[in-house]
């Protein structure tokens, strides 16, 4: 081993000079003679060491101990001797104390070389962020972006050490080197790896829950502005989907699927909305207390870690039930400063479009229609047109809403990062703009984020850090006030006349597509309607850390942020043709903030080498605070000053809210970490949780979990099993909370109510919730178990988890019978259990390794859950939990379960006398109407009548059968393609995007049932009336495969940029969410509801310049 | 002893922040009154009275809830929108009429509310420590007792009227565990009974109030109370409670022009409406009966929109067939109360070729600009228009004037059936007479139970009363099914009392009623 003598030199030497400590010959005065002649220099240091009290350390590796010397020398000291020897050599020396002469390189003796070289992996990438130490002191360097370094060495004798999370560490001795390049091989385990596990970080062998991770360049492939959105399809068991393509809009999304049943939704006011099954967001140990996601640019994000289990989650106890995701940012990378700009573009549009009715069909289901009402021999077009239409249908015109209304809509994106600084100070900084402009006019997004995150290291034993953000958004949301309200209602529109028309023979927008009053022209409600968004963010995360002894370190982290929202809606006079000269308007601001600190102290520390303990305390509490005010207002005033003639409004027509939003926590929490000799690891762990969101006895709660996990693959008898590279156990129990619900539900309140006489309003108080003073935790159980594999040397990795949980004290609105006064018969209670398991999986395999290189991820995960009980009032005589069918609940089934008739066909011509005969209540039942499976009777037997007995459980519309991922990664010489696939199977939506086919408006272009088509696939259109059975017969397959993404880049070769400040250039094309192969074609999206701005897709090109 | 002493400062740390703990989660809500605070005080018990008013008028605010009291009855039909009207049209037409119907649930839930409200009132009254000799306070204490022992009455009587079976709401339900049954027809009775009888002597006179008539009076009382004995066949009383109002002089009939109009809406006839104003709270607290009978008649083509057909139509609603054969052609009533033709203004558009500005729309010379047929200019009633006093707009959907709940009209027919069915034909003769003359037609001069019930129609049609009237005479089903034309193929027995709503009869387990399940 070239590396291991000048360690043991170093040892040698260092015990000689304990021993020799008080001898002091001063050996130069020994004169040595000497006479050779071409012999090797070793030979010579032999000669001399057989001649004098001499004794010779030398590595046998200096090339030059072969070259032959003569000399001829009498009465020499042995420094002379060497001095001429070695002249012409790249060896030096030294004399110690006790006669020993140690031959070393030359260079070695300059302390202030500098050494510089690239790092690369073994596909010859470089790798950045690779920490560089001299050996035996704390001189540093770290590898920048394009894996270069450089280090002043400040010893003789130098010695560097590489390492690198994931990658086996070297130590190289510097010798007469100055540029030191190095090939890093990849750790054989992935278990290298740290992990980020909530206060606090973890190597990934000593890490027993579950947990995924992933880097924050994997989410930039996507080129979405919502980080989270950017996850899709890459970790098994978080299931994202996007409900509205509003740009900038927010994701749904789960972490194994669903448990909790409440939810709470405020229309007016979003803010108030709760979503009971949302994860809980973490960024850099602060957890995400209000606002959008997606102010948070995902190029700042270094790696998001996903907490899965309750060992991994019940650290966040009592918000924790749903998956916690950790987001950590990016910190400063010291070195030579490196910027780096990035810059794209794109279009946007539709990933998919529903077919309409054209023009001659849109007719002909109005003809349809009238048939479908009434026995007429034949229907002219002169009988369901309006003046209007039928002045378009003589003239042959008929339009497509859907080309009125969309245009393409762009993304620009450009950002300058600039990392650097020293092993004393370190910084990043961001600037990015963001700019999005819908696929509906009026409509754009633009996103100003500006981040700087630093630290400071004054001594070896604190450092200070900041990190600190400032976010705005301003979007034009104008594109969604086709509905007075807050709500796009896209669907309308698209049921507009497609023999309507959107401007008059003048040229001016008409309110409506014809004289349909309802038919509303979207255009011109653009025209006369105004809704903009504002937000602002301003947050900074301090914090200092101390290392008080070895292993020991106690840090205080920080947090602080404000926020402002600002959304105004303007509606003027002509908006709404049925109220003409009637302005409304919207403004509703605003503000809050959130407040957090920690003191975390952890300690760890390796005793004997084999007994690995990390122990973590923590206290700390956090504060939220967030208020807005609305203000609303009709009145009839100009048209001229938009939302600011608000002012001018008669005060007796003003609506206004103000609604304060506060919260509070504080807990203390334990965990202590063991792990035996790699090979046994024990974490347990326990928050005390105080929170203000339950009654004065009810704000404590304890969460406990314990979690074991077994390195197999370092068991003695396992070392021989050459493939195996690593295989690991984990099993884990534990408790999380849930305490999303709005907030001071335990509250009892009056109701403030008014009434009228005299034309004169008169205030008064009345009863209103009545409270519930016993509200507590949802609790979840969660018991986990796992393997991590990786065979062939982790060319096949990979894991399986499965889970088991049981959730009791469910917090839901219980519908309490009305008599008991509660304000709409609904108590928040905890009452009902559902339980919840599954699995997810996932497996890497690197098919091919080298220059051509091909890696293939999937994952695949299956999430079921069940409604145990609904509780108090959820019993029946025996006390065995019984259904609630109001909210659709029902015990054993999914709690999204969609209950409905089973709709098999249309009653044909002959079948009348059937029809009716099964739909006695239906007088009318004939012929065309939908025929739905007889499928039980009061005494439960098929009775050959269609009721309430016949109705079944048709499948989840929110939980799949599974759903996975498959990511698949080429790469060649600095090119990379990237390809992700997202598929959800299983699931079922009602399609509200087929509409009552009464005629009156267009719909999706549905095969429906005449005289003449005897198709089973939907009923006969009729103008009088809503086909019967109207959700059952929409009820389809929303299961998928998405192409999510697509990304090509090309890094040029490094070569292009010597004699110019670059470092590195790549251009690459990025898709996202570009195809979906599904049978619910009639819709925006399989994943989006028919109110919804319409789904988009979008294509990029960009450039990315490091200097 | 560096490093304890370090120690030691971080275990303070620990501690002081520990004692923090307390500050971040004891939290106050800002925005949420205690309802101890309101029921504690008489001036609370007080303030509570506007919201119980509210309950008894909430339904005014719904689209389908304007229409409920109309509905299938012989005297109305649908209109040609109200397919619109998801909820309600399965109420009207009764197809697919059933226990999960959404504006049932609403109804009950909201009848149930203000007996809540009344019930928690009544018990904090009985609470309240006054002093007895303070008369100004016990004159107030009773005339909230009053208001309350009505309400309670008023509430219970609409919904044994539609649901037959109901739970008696005659205290605080706050005990989860308690057994909900359904009580007897004659014990919610003998409960609205005692309260009305209760609430009487301690309510007002009419005239002791202010001019307005959207106060509880004994002369509400005591109609009610009329009606309520009608219900249960005392007729001797309802007579007696009938003669009591209509000898008050607060009350009298009115001009034809007067009764409906938007400028009297305060006039003696009035014995209750439920009151609107705008300032209250825009078009959420406005009604919406306003145009609930108004055919599409601005699809002619030659007819604009105007505030004298009552503005924006909606057509949920219209007076059946049968109900304009009952009138003769001088009846006042008839062109007062109606509007029976459409002329062509030719404002916005023209009339058709042929047809002249002036000109009456008829069968023979109209055009429609939607395909929505003839029955775009059928007549209607005109009882609930509205114009732009209260500021509505010509396009409004709702509207701001009050909505006549009872009226003396109505006690002078609650009285001449009462006499006529307690056997005293020369005092019913001297009641409906007095609405015939009003009318300008003949006075009668005998009766008999279709006269009674033809001269209900024509004084009454499309107000509320015809519904419980066919019910308590126990014809509801044979005359819908003889002259309403959409409800009567479908109306079958068991139609004639509403579900109960599926939420409530399956957490209570009380029994469902007959023919619903």
């Amino acid at each position: 081993m070239r590396l291991h003598l000048t360690s043991k030199l170093f040892f040698i030497i260092g015990l000689f000079a304990v021993l020799n400590a008080s001898a002091n010959v001063y050996s130069d005065s020994k004169r040595i003679s000497i006479q050779v002649k071409d012999v090797e220099i070793r030979e010579l240091f032999r000669e001399i060491e057989n001649n004098s009290e001499y004794t010779f350390f030398f590595n046998e590796q200096f090339a030059e101990l072969d070259k032959k010397v003569s000399m001829d020398i009498t009465d020499q000291n042995i420094s002379m001797i060497l001095d001429k020897l070695l002249d012409n050599t790249l060896m030096d020396y030294e004399i110690l104390d006790n006669d020993f002469v140690v031959i070393v390189p030359k260079s070695s003796k300059q302390p202030g070389t500098v050494i510089t070289g690239t790092v690369n992996d073994a596909y010859g990438d470089p790798i950045p962020g690779v920490n560089i130490v001299e050996k035996g002191t704390t001189n540093g360097a770290i590898t920048d972006l394009t894996g270069n370094y450089s280090i002043t060495v400040t010893t003789t004798d130098a010695v560097l050490i590489f390492s690198s999370v994931g990658y086996n560490e070297e130590e190289i001795d510097v010798g007469t080197q100055t540029k030191i390049d190095l090939i890093l091989i990849e750790s054989i385990e992935v278990l290298d790896e740290v992990v980020v596990i909530g206060y606090g970080s973890m190597q990934r062998t000593n890490v027993t829950g579950s947990i995924a991770s992933i880097k924050g360049e994997e989410i930039t492939k996507a080129p979405v502005p919502n980080l989270v959105e950017a996850l899709r399809g890459q970790i098994p068991g978080v299931r994202i989907t996007r409900n509205s393509g509003l740009p900038g809009s927010d994701v749904d999304f789960t972490i194994r699927g669903k448990r909790s049943i409440g939810a709470a939704e405020d229309e007016d006011n979003p803010e108030l909305n709760v979503n009971a099954n949302e994860p809980l967001i973490v960024i850099d140990g602060v957890p995400y207390t209000g606002g959008s996601i997606s102010d948070i640019n995902p190029d700042d994000i270094e790696n998001i870690d996903v907490l899965k289990d309750a060992a991994a989650t019940s650290i966040y106890g009592s918000s924790a039930a749903n998956g916690v995701v950790l987001i950590t940012t990016k910190s400063g990378v010291p070195g030579k400063t490196s910027i780096r700009v990035n810059a794209s573009t794109g279009i946007t549009d539709l990933v998919q479009r529903p077919e309409m009715f054209d023009g001659p069909g849109y007719l002909q289901l109005k003809i349809d229609a009238v048939h479908g009402s009434r026995e007429v021999e034949q229907v002219m077009p002169e009988e369901v047109l309006d003046p209007i239409e039928l002045e378009n249908y003589y003239a042959g015109e008929d339009m497509d809403w859907h080309d009125a209304i969309l245009k393409k809509g762009r993304i620009n994106q450009f950002g300058v990062s600039i990392t650097g600084g020293t092993n004393k100070f370190k910084y990043y900084v961001n600037g990015d703009l963001y700019r999005e402009t819908g696929i509906v006019q009026h409509s754009t997004y633009n996103r100003y984020s500006f981040r700087v995150n630093s630290e400071y290291a004054p001594y070896n034993f604190v450092k200070i850090g900041a990190r600190a953000l400032f976010a705005t958004t301003q979007a034009d949301e104008t594109g969604t006030t086709l509905d007075a309200s807050d709500d796009p209602d896209f669907g309308d529109f698209i049921g507009n006349s497609t023999w309507g028309r959107t401007e008059d023979s003048l040229g001016n927008l008409t309110p409506t597509a014809n004289s349909d009053q309802f038919q509303h022209n979207p255009l011109y409600r653009y025209a006369h309607s105004e809704a903009q968004r504002n937000k602002y963010r301003t947050s900074i995360t301090p914090y200092i850390e101390f290392r008080i002894i070895e292993g020991l370190t106690y840090k205080i982290n920080g947090f602080v942020e404000f926020r402002n929202e600002r959304f105004t809606r303007y509606l003027d006079g002509e908006y709404d043709a049925q109220r003409l000269g009637e302005n409304t308007y919207k403004v509703d601001f605003g503000q809050g903030y959130s407040y957090l600190l920690d003191n975390i102290v952890n300690f760890e520390r390796t005793f004997a080498q084999k007994h690995m303990v990390n122990v973590t305390g923590v206290y700390g509490f956090q504060g939220n605070r967030f208020e807005n005010m609305i203000m609303q207002a009709v009145d009839l005033n100009t048209n001229y000053l938009g939302i600011y003639d608000i002012e001018n409004v008669n005060p007796a027509l003003l609506d206004p809210e103000l609604n304060p939003k506060k919260s509070g926590k504080a807990y203390f929490v334990a965990r202590l970490g063991y792990a035996y000799d790699n090979r046994y690891s024990l974490t347990l762990s326990r928050r005390w949780d105080y929170t203000s969101q339950f009654g004065p006895d009810r704000k404590k709660g304890v969460f406990s979990s314990a979690a074991a996990a077994w390195n197999v693959h370092n068991e003695a008898f396992l070392q021989n099993f050459a493939q195996l590279t690593f295989l690991k156990y984990r099993i884990s129990w534990g408790e999380v909370g849930n305490d999303r619900i709005p907030e001071f539900s335990y509250v009892p309140s009056a109701s403030p109510s008014t009434y009228t006489w005299s034309g004169n309003v008169v205030n008064g108080w009345t009863t209103g919730e009545s409270g519930n003073n016993i509200l507590q935790w949802e609790t979840s159980k969660q018991f986990n178990t796992g393997i991590d594999f990786g065979f062939f040397r982790s060319r096949i990795s990979g894991m399986v988890d499965y889970y088991l949980s049981k959730n009791i004290d469910l917090l839901y609105e219980e519908q309490v019978p009305i008599i008991f006064g509660d304000a709409d018969g609904l108590i928040m209670a905890n009452v009902a259990e559902t339980k919840s398991w599954g699995i997810d999986a996932s497996l890497t395999g690197k098919i091919f390794n080298g220059d051509f290189k091909w890696i293939v991820t999937v994952n695949w995960a299956k999430d079921k859950n069940e409604i145990v009980n609904l509780g108090g009032a959820k019993v029946d005589e025996e006390g065995n939990p019984i259904d609630d069918p109001a909210n659709g609940w029902f015990i054993g089934e999914d709690i999204d379960v969609i209950y409905d008739y089973d709709f098999i066909g249309v009653y044909q011509l002959g079948e009348e006398a059937t029809a009716l005969a099964m739909h006695p209540d239906k007088a009318y039942y004939t012929a065309g109407d939908p025929k739905i499976r007889d499928i039980s009777g009061p005494d439960g037997v098929p009775d050959g009548i269609i009721d309430e007995y016949d109705k079944t459980f048709l499948g989840s519309s929110v939980t799949p059968k599974w759903y996975g991922g498959l990511t698949s990664t080429f790469s060649y010489k600095g090119i990379e393609l990237s390809i992700l696939l997202e598929t959800v199977q299983g699931i079922k939506r009602v399609n509200y995007f087929i509409n009552a086919l009464t005629g009156r408006d267009n719909t999706v272009k549905i095969n429906y049932w005449t005289p003449d088509n005897p198709t089973n696939d939907f009923p006969q259109p009729n103008a009088r009336s809503v086909y019967d059975y109207r959700d059952a017969v929409r009820v389809q397959d929303a299961s998928f495969l998405a192409i999510r993404n697509v990304s090509l880049s090309y890094d040029l070769p490094s070569s292009l940029f010597t004699n110019i400040p670059i470092q590195g250039v790549r251009v690459y094309v990025r898709g996202n969410n570009l195809k979906y192969f599904t049978k619910y074609t009639l819709s925006y999206s399989p994943e989006s509801d028919w109110q919804e701005y319409p789904i988009t897709k979008n294509w990029t090109f960009g450039l990315n310049v490091t200097f | 002893m560096k490093k304890i002493t370090s120690y030691f400062y971080l275990a303070c740390l620990v501690f002081i922040m520990a004692g923090c703990t307390k500050d971040f989660v004891d939290l106050e809500p800002d925005d949420l009154l205690s309802p101890e605070v309101i029921y504690s005080s008489l001036e609370g018990i007080e303030s509570s009275i506007p919201g119980i008013f509210y309950q008894a008028r909430e339904y005014a605010s719904w689209e389908d809830g304007c229409e409920y009291k109309y509905g299938s009855t012989d005297l109305e039909r649908a209109g040609t929108n109200l397919r619109d009207d998801i909820d309600y049209n399965a109420v009207y037409l009764l197809v697919s009429f059933d226990a999960e119907n959404e504006f049932i649930k609403d109804l009950w839930e909201s009848l149930y509310k203000g007996l809540h409200k009344c019930n928690v009132a009544m018990e904090s009254i009985d609470k309240l420590e006054l002093n007895e000799n303070d008369e100004e306070l016990t004159d107030r204490r009773d005339a909230v007792a009053g208001i309350l022992y009505f309400f309670r009455a008023y509430f219970h009587l609409n919904l044994v009227q539609r649901w037959d079976n109901i739970v008696l709401a005659d205290h605080v339900f706050s005990d989860p565990s308690e057994t909900i049954v359904l009580a007897t027809k004659e014990q919610v009775y003998s409960l609205i009974i005692s309260d009305l009888l209760a609430a009487i002597p301690l309510l007002p006179e009419a005239n002791t109030i202010t001019t307005d008539r959207g106060h509880i009076t004994k002369g509400v009382a005591r109609h009610v109370l009329a009606l309520t004995y009608m219900d249960v066949e005392e007729y001797g009383s309802a007579a007696e409670m009938a003669t009591a109002v209509v000898n008050d002089p607060a009350y009298e009939l009115v001009g034809i022009g007067e009764v409906f109009s938007v400028a009297y809406q305060d006039n003696n006839e009035i014995i209750l409406s439920w009151q609107f104003t705008q300032a209250e709270g825009g078009s959420n607290l406005g009604q919406r009966l306003s145009n609930r009978f108004l055919p599409l008649y601005d699809r002619v083509i030659g007819v604009t929109r105007d505030f004298k057909y009552g503005g924006r139509p909606y057509s949920r609603l219209s007076p059946s067939e049968y109900y304009w054969t009952l009138f003769e052609e001088d009846d006042l009533r008839l062109d007062g109360w109606h509007t029976r033709f459409y002329v062509y203004d030719g404002i916005a558009e023209p009339p058709p070729e042929g047809v002249n500005v002036g000109d009456t729309v008829t069968l023979e010379n109209y055009e429609l600009s939607e395909p929505v047929g003839p029955r775009a200019f059928e007549p209607t009633t005109a009882k609930h228009h509205e114009d732009g006093t209260f500021g509505r707009l010509i396009g409004s959907a709702e509207g701001w004037r009050n909505i006549i709940q009872y009226r003396l009209g109505e006690t002078y027919m609650i009285g001449a059936e009462a006499y006529y069915r307690s056997g005293d034909m020369d005092a019913a003769l001297l009641m409906i007479n007095e609405l015939r003359k009003r009318a300008d037609v003949d006075e009668f001069t005998t009766l008999n139970d279709d006269m009674i019930l033809d001269e209900h129609a024509r004084e009454l049609g499309q107000e509320y009363s015809r519904y419980p009237m066919l019910k308590r005479l126990d014809i509801l089903v044979e005359r819908v099914q003889a002259h309403n034309v959409d409800v009567g193929p479908v109306m079958q027995d068991y139609h004639v009392r509403w579900p109960i709503p599926y939420g409530f009869q399956k957490l209570t387990k009380v029994p469902q009623n007959e023919g619903y399940y």
